[in-house]
């Protein structure tokens, strides 16, 4: 018998790896019987879908170069460029 | 300089592919933007050029990864000098992005593997996790529960979901974050993420696990609290 902290685990390293049938069976015997660990299983998977979106939005928006870092990197690599290599 | 090499600048609405970490000539998705910076190029745009149209994007990519302002203006830095120094060698049938994040991805990932190498990896899996002693008894049944969530599927529809759910996440320690953002954001396996990070693939498991507890936890708190007590 697995317990709701391995069972917990079990709701995390689904997303990570595929789950051997043992476990596989004793993750839905467990969360058909135990809704703490439905409840939870649950929540980890809307935080997934969740992140899919988040990550989809973070590529064309959020944080930006401050503008002293760009005009330090602008420096420098106006000086490499000058460099005749 | 060459003026006439700059990337001709279209406006309008296009499509910006969100790149594999993995292989960055794979794409995982593309998005629709308003911005202007990717056009499928022969040859590369003016190298004073790049800075402008990329360097947030680039900037992004390297703070999602590093975690650290600092550290990822210099990585971006580092990877525009790398690509300054490559440019001969771009071969074109790619984007110049595409092109760019591949090169600010290995400064990246050299410099989480050295950080990896030094960081004491004990504390990253051992047996005691403060969040999982909080939620389990001794016997490893719940003392404190999940807690209900009113409506999560409205919180999709919500902005300011989102900017908590990225505040969550720059919450969580380090390596956990690290390890979190490898997985998610850029979709190593685990084996990946333990050769980068000097760690085993069932301790990355383990690591994973011990993120989303606490980013399932932090969002109860500042989110879904508010709704339910
Ligand atoms: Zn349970």
């Amino acid at each position: 018998m697995m317990n709701c902290k391995e069972i917990s685990r079990l709701a995390s390293e689904r997303f990570d790896r595929e789950l051997g049938l043992l476990e596989r069976m004793r993750f839905r015997m467990h969360v058909l019987m135990c809704h703490h660990c439905r409840r939870y299983a649950r929540q980890l998977a809307f935080l997934r879908r969740a992140i899919r979106r988040l990550a989809a939005a973070r590529a064309t928006r959020g944080p930006r170069l401050s503008a002293e870092a760009r005009a330090r990197i602008a420096r420098r690599l106006d000086t490499a460029t000058q460099d005749p290599r | 300089m060459n003026a006439a090499a700059m990337a001709p600048s279209a406006t309008g609405r296009q499509t910006v592919e969100v790149l594999s970490f993995i292989d960055p000539s794979r794409t995982i998705g593309s998005i629709e933007t308003a911005r202007t910076c990717t056009t499928m190029a022969d040859s590369l745009s003016d190298p004073a050029t790049w800075l402008e149209h990329y360097g947030d994007a680039l900037y992004r990519y390297a703070l999602g990864r590093l975690r650290d302002p600092s550290r990822a203006e210099d990585a971006v830095q580092d990877a525009l000098l790398a690509a300054l120094q490559a440019r001969d060698s771009f071969r074109g049938g790619s984007t110049e992005q595409t092109w760019l994040t591949g090169i600010l991805r290995h400064k990246i990932l050299d410099q989480l593997r050295a950080q990896g190498r030094a960081a004491e990896r004990e504390t990253d899996t051992a047996d005691e996790d403060e969040l999982e002693r909080l939620h389990f008894a001794g016997t490893g049944s719940w003392q404190q529960p999940a807690g209900r969530w009113n409506d999560p599927e409205g919180a999709l529809g919500e902005q300011q979901f989102f900017i908590n759910l990225e505040h969550c996440i720059e919450e969580l320690p380090e390596r956990l974050g690290q390890a979190f953002m490898l997985k998610e954001f850029d979709g190593l396996a685990g084996a990946e993420i333990g050769q980068t990070l000097g760690v085993t693939s069932n301790n990355v498991w383990v690591m994973l696990s011990r993120a989303r507890m606490r980013i399932r936890n932090c969002l109860e708190h500042t989110w879904f609290g508010r709704a339910t007590r």
